[in-house]
């Protein structure tokens, strides 16, 4: 049981108050020479069943009015949270409130999660009370200290965005505080509903924080307020893909946003199969259109909406009607002309790469946007710019760790780069010990005179995947004169091997981009790549596909905050009242969208310019996966520190914490009548 | 003399000078030795007229009535109450229950006062009177005899009597009825703590050998209203285990347990027809003798 007056329980001994009187009572007892002893017996005999524990009884409803004076006094809470608070009174209350779209579904009443996890906490830390309130904001996973909790309640902390919650970040910034600040006991009150992705529970931040905050010398108590339940239907949406495109029939062309969008629904009940309206905007203008929702989702792919003929860029918006969550009905996106297909070749040897360029400067659609080729010696390596290109075709040399930075930026923007083995490798040449990534060229296996064959390939996705209609790459006729051996130190995926087991083709898992390595070379004499012609086709095509896919989708982004805002400052952070933050944002401006802060661009939905450059800022797809932790999950990521738990719904009006003193008087009171009951004289038998 | 009598503590003068003019009656015929004022089973030569009977050869001539003759023609004879005095005796209990403290003294020291009252008052108008004192068996025994100097007798063995011991009153009484000559006045006194069938019999017995039984019940006020508010240890009297108790408790039952054996012996008391004086201990015993004596008077009156 928690009290918000715990010293006072320091009288509870006084319980035993009534024992010790009965006790003294009996002590002092009389002697009596007595001769009617004959009915003191007969009566002594007859005192059985109640009447032999009616003293007792008494003796019990006294104890149990002083425990409920005492109690009451104390002033216990009563909630979810019974064992939570402790007792005493926290130094520094740190809150840090799940604001991700998903805390935004709404309960039976129609309170969001977010609100009543608000109201909730409101009420419960007015009633604890604390000497010092900070927020941690767990979007951006800023740390504020506040004067009071209702600034603290009132704060962009408590609002809701369109980034998922960084608990595990947010709780290092807490951690950080604590170290920073030393304040006494504090207790950490978590408000999440268990999403999944904001937990990022297989992070290895986690076993960190743990051994941070049992290092830390003050006590430290975790409360966590949860809302995972999910009741009613809801149906959230997204754009995979917008872009512009133009159809001409060489008299006029016609102007088309290609849109491609998914719909999901979630929630307890569901309804499979029905039409679902979708309302679209684009530069202000709506039109509704209807999707047809097939087993619980939609796609709707490469849908064409005429736009008018001087249009090249602009803004749109696809919404869903109200359910239990509308911050997943809304998702903005902009739209430009299709970005240039550049490709960027790096050869010692320019006849090896011959087919290659063939290959890349042909349009996959047989129109005549023919892709740049700059094809670059490993010399001109200074003037190698990667802006903008959709694919890096390397056929040299590994590159430098100058040179590597480079690419390696390249990739993290979503580039696609393929390596091919340099000509050196072929005249017998070591390739130095110089490797990229842990990959390095090993040697160069010769066999002319018995080609190898491709046995295996992954036919299912990536570079190599069977065409639209099925038919697989006609893999199986390339024959392979020579190729060079490859040396990695990580796991690479193997998307096409070769009859004695060595990787004709293999990729590097990266967190974006992607990074192929090709063993073969496309010279005629070495293989039959450029004579078959159909796989270098597709697969340099496909990869050109996915960097431009990339470039289109920096102008689409995901809410999230810039990371090195969250920095702690120690000169600040321990004197002012809320944090300065120094956002990133601040020459944004917002073209669409809820009015929000302009610090808080980057976490809200809505579409910006920035440098004349627009994109649209929508939610992370993991905010659409409505999965939450398992307890288990959770329970261990605070294994050995002090947490309590305690799941609410939203929509239930009842508080987390309240007081029941009145209770326990009551009880008191009940017990004293109950006493005087049981004192009451029987009526006396007249002797 | 004077002296060892101002020592004895159950004699007050005064009282006694009270007590004196009262007659000690009897409820029943008695038979004494000699005449007395207690009316006699036989026929005799007092003055008070008692039945006309048929005349039958060999009756005394002087006793006819020659007025009935003349009115009746018949021979009758006149017969008359004979006035005798009685045997009392005296049964004090002295076990140790009837040492209990209360109001004046203990309840022994009140069958004392009570005992000696009594025996002056039948000493003095030529009543013949015996004591039994009585524990788990006869502890002291004077036979009855009415000569003034035997008043002293009683006393000394009122006086050298100490309560202790168990109370075997009941086999007292029956032998008393036994050993007892018929038609004596029996006077019980006693706390009569014991079961009130066992009693019955005791009266019964006595009345069939036609003796006038009275009892005093000496009661304490405590023992009766039992309002003790503070733990008590109850020490028995007559040498049981003692008993600790918190009397607030068991008053409820003590009470039922009292009044049901009050009630009881009331009414053994009346279906065997003894002159029942309930007494308790905050009474005067001057008074409580002097109910005694008129209350017989009285009945004696009546009748």
């Amino acid at each position: 049981m928690s009290f918000l007056q715990p010293f006072l329980l320091w009288a509870l001994p006084l319980i035993s108050l009534p024992i010790i009187i009965h006790l003294i009572n009996q002590w002092r007892y009389q002697t009596k020479q007595w001769a009617a002893m004959m009915f003191l017996l007969q009566a002594n005999r007859m005192n059985r069943g109640f009447a032999k524990i009616r003293q007792w009884l008494i003796l019990a409803m006294r104890t149990l009015a002083i425990l409920g004076l005492i109690v009451a006094i104390s002033r216990p809470l009563a909630s979810g949270l019974w064992s939570m608070i402790g007792g005493a009174k926290s130094d520094t209350t740190i809150v840090l409130m799940d604001r991700s779209p998903s805390m935004l579904w709404k309960g039976d009443a129609g309170e969001s999660k977010l609100d009543a996890g608000k109201r909730q906490l409101n009420d419960a830390l007015k009633t604890l009370g604390a000497d010092h309130w900070v927020s941690v904001n767990a979007a951006t996973t800023e740390a504020s200290e506040f004067k009071s909790l209702e600034t603290l309640v009132d704060s962009s902390a408590f609002s809701s965005s369109g980034s998922s919650a960084q608990i595990s970040t947010a709780l290092q910034r807490s951690l950080e505080y604590l170290q920073l600040n030393k304040p006494g006991a504090a207790d950490i009150w978590i408000c999440s509903d268990l999403q999944s992705s904001d937990w990022n529970a297989d992070s290895g931040e986690w076993s960190l924080l743990r051994t941070g905050f049992t290092g830390l010398p003050q006590s430290i108590r975790f409360h966590l307020l949860a809302y995972p339940d999910l009741s009613g239907e809801n149906l959230s949406i997204r754009v995979n893909d917008a872009h512009r495109d133009t159809v001409s029939d060489g008299v006029q062309s016609q102007n088309f946003l290609v849109l491609s969008l998914q719909i999901f629904a979630s929630g307890s009940t569901t309804q499979p199969n029905r039409k679902v309206p979708v309302q679209l905007e684009i530069e202000g203008v709506r039109s509704e259109m209807s999707v047809e929702l097939s087993g619980g989702a939609a796609e709707l792919r490469e849908h064409r909406i005429p736009l008018p003929a001087k249009v090249e860029s602009g803004w749109g918006k696809v919404s869903l009607p109200a359910d239990m969550n509308n911050a997943d009905n809304d998702f903005y996106f902009v739209f430009d002309k299709p970005p240039v297909r550049r490709v960027v070749v790096v050869a010692d040897d320019p006849t090896a790469v011959r087919p290659l360029q063939i290959a890349a400067r042909i349009a996959s659609d047989g129109s005549s946007n023919k892709s740049q080729i700059e094809l670059l010696a490993p010399a001109q390596l200074s003037s190698l710019e990667l802006d903008g290109a959709a694919l890096l075709i390397w056929q040299a040399e590994l590159p430098d760790s100058t040179t590597a930075a480079g690419i390696d930026n390249y990739l993290n923007a979503g580039g696609q780069v393929v390596f091919f083995p340099p000509s050196s490798l072929q005249k017998g040449n070591s390739s130095g010990g110089k490797n990229y990534r842990g990959i390095e060229w090993t040697g160069w296996s010769a066999h002319e005179d018995t080609p190898m064959l491709v046995t295996n390939w992954r036919g299912d996705q990536d570079l190599l995947a069977a065409t639209k209609s099925g038919a697989g790459l006609p893999l199986g006729q390339i024959e392979i004169r020579g190729h060079a051996t490859l040396k990695s130190d990580q796991p690479m995926t193997q998307l096409a091997t070769l009859n004695g087991g060595d990787s004709l083709i293999a990729r590097l898992p990266t967190s974006k981009g992607g990074l192929y390595f090709c063993t073969a070379s496309t010279e005629g004499k070495q293989s039959t790549l450029a004579e078959n012609g159909i796989v270098l086709f597709v697969v340099v095509q496909r990869a050109i596909e996915q960097g431009q896919a990339a470039l289109r989708g920096a102008l689409m982004r995901t809410a999230a905050a810039d990371p090195s805002r969250a920095q702690l400052d120690e000169a600040t952070e321990s004197k002012a009242e809320t944090t300065p933050a120094t956002p990133s944002t601040n020459n944004w401006q917002q073209v669409a969208g809820n009015e929000s802060l302009s610090s808080e661009y980057e976490c809200q939905p809505g579409v910006y310019k920035q440098d004349n450059l627009m994109f649209a800022v929508n939610r992370p797809l993991t905010e659409d996966q409505y999965t939450t932790i398992a307890d288990e999950k959770l329970e261990s990521l605070f294994a050995g520190l002090q947490m309590d738990r305690v799941d609410q719904k939203a929509g239930r009006f009842g508080g987390i914490v309240r007081e029941i003193w009145r209770q326990f008087l009551i009880l008191m009171v009940a017990a004293l009548i109950f006493e005087a009951a049981l004192c009451l004289p029987k009526k006396l038998v007249k002797a | 003399m004077t002296t060892e009598r101002q020592q004895r503590s159950f004699i007050d003068p005064a009282v006694l000078a009270q007590l004196s003019a009262l007659p000690l009656v009897a409820r029943k015929a008695m038979l004494g030795n000699v005449s007395g004022r207690h009316s006699s089973p036989h026929r005799g030569a007092s003055v008070e007229f008692a039945e006309y009977r048929k005349y039958v050869p060999g009756d005394d001539l002087r006793r006819l009535d020659w007025r009935t003759y003349g009115r009746s023609d018949r021979f009758y004879v006149k017969e008359f109450e004979a006035d005798t005095n009685l045997r009392m005796v005296l049964v004090v209990d002295t076990s140790g229950s009837m040492g209990m403290p209360s109001i004046g003294g203990t309840k022994f020291q009140y069958a004392q006062r009570v005992a000696a009252a009594l025996a002056y008052v039948a000493i003095g108008q030529g009543d013949a009177v015996g004591m039994s004192c009585v524990a788990e068996g006869i502890v002291q025994q004077v036979p009855p005899r009415r000569n003034p100097a035997h008043l002293s007798n009683l006393f000394d063995q009122l006086d050298v009597a100490k309560p202790q011991g168990e109370s075997g009153l009941p086999a007292v009484l029956h032998e008393i009825a036994e050993t007892v000559r018929q038609r004596a006045l029996v006077v019980i006194l006693s706390d009569l703590f014991m079961e009130p069938m066992i009693l019955r019999d005791c009266f019964e017995h006595l009345r069939f050998r036609k003796h006038d039984v009275a009892a005093f019940h000496l009661l304490d006020p405590e023992e009766v209203s039992f309002n003790f508010q503070r733990p008590t240890r109850f020490v028995d009297l007559e040498g049981g285990p003692s008993l600790f108790v918190d009397p607030v408790e068991i008053a409820d039952r003590y009470h039922q347990a009292i009044t049901q054996y009050l009630a009881d012996l009331r009414r053994i008391m009346l279906e065997t027809g003894v002159d029942y004086r309930r007494v308790l201990m905050d009474q005067p015993y001057d008074k409580t003798t002097r109910d005694f004596l008129v209350d017989r008077a009285h009945q004696r009156r009546m009748r």
